[in-house]
């Protein structure tokens, strides 16, 4: 992920108006690699702007309140974050089915609510609360940049 | 699926470098396609759950199938519930849970489960997110 922010689609325009001028401007061609190679990786770096993390974390005896501390593998151009998460499988089901094989609803799962704390560039945390009887669940996380891009 | 960064730079630094070779219109053009996957290889589908969680009963399960098989199962889901009761029914409707159990090149599923009683309605909204590399698990 960038670690800067990233051009807006504005200067990006300006930039290609720059870099890939009119035939009226001196000297004409002048489209040089290097601001080809520029133009492009800035392009690509809004692409990688939008989407900061991913990663996926297991909580083995779920019951009652968890903080769970995410941290993401590279500091990241802002902390104007949304965290999604999404719960995944649960101990109770893989009880009654065998791994691969559910079809049916089993057992009940848990149920958590999530609020987000602490985000920084570096990461975040998860706060979790259970209702449900113990469990071991696994979670995916996803962190979208809030940046207009 | 589209590549990843780091091959995306490699073909953008390779093929926009005028030594040993010109840059023909043809690495240019590779060069543009490159980039464009990978664009749109940032959020591989997006959709919702055909059925409905639509009963009293204390455990469903929604499929949600995509419109085509991907490369692989190299992403991960995000998404939320989606009330379809209408008028008080969101007192009903905000009684779900969920958790996605299985996923496939072809889609996936959620089990669902209300904790308190009474009528539901709700489909399941999601997009689906490249994580290139990465299989991310869903037992342990």
């Amino acid at each position: 992920m960038p670690a800067t922010t990233p051009k807006t689609k504005a200067e990006l325009v300006a930039l290609v108006d720059t870099y890939i001028p009119d035939a009226g401007v001196t000297p004409y061609p002048n489209v040089r690699a290097a601001e080809l190679v520029d133009l492009n990786t800035k392009i690509l770096d809004r692409v990688d702007g939008r989407i900061l993390g991913t990663g996926t974390f297991v909580i083995a005896n779920f019951a009652g309140y968890r903080q769970q501390n995410i941290n993401f593998t590279s500091e990241v151009y802002t902390n104007q974050y949304i965290v999604m998460v999404t719960p995944v499988g649960s101990s109770i089901y893989n009880q009654a089915f065998a791994p691969g094989t559910q079809t049916t609803p089993g057992a009940a799962p848990y149920r958590a609510t999530f609020t987000i704390a602490n985000r920084t560039k570096f990461g975040f945390t998860i706060l979790m609360q259970a209702n449900s009887n113990a469990t071991t669940c696994r979670f995916w996380w996803a962190a979208f940049s809030k940046t207009p891009l | 699926m589209a590549n990843s960064r780091t091959t995306v730079n490699n073909i953008v630094t390779s093929n926009l470098n005028p030594v040993p070779n010109p840059i023909t219109a043809q690495r240019h053009r590779l060069v543009e396609n490159a980039v464009l996957d990978y664009t749109a290889g940032q959020i591989l589908a997006g959709g919702e759950s055909a059925n409905t969680v639509d009963s009293e009963g204390a455990d469903s399960t929604l499929v949600c199938n995509f419109d085509y098989a991907l490369a692989n199962t190299e992403y991960m889901v995000v998404g939320h519930l989606v009330s379809f009761l209408g008028g008080n029914g969101w007192n009903a409707d905000n009684d779900v849970v969920w958790t996605l159990v299985t996923k496939t090149v072809n889609g996936f599923r959620i089990f669902t489960r209300e904790w308190n009683g009474g009528y539901q309605q709700v489909k399941f909204s999601y997009i689906v997110i490249s994580t290139p590399g990465i299989n991310l698990p869903i037992t342990w």
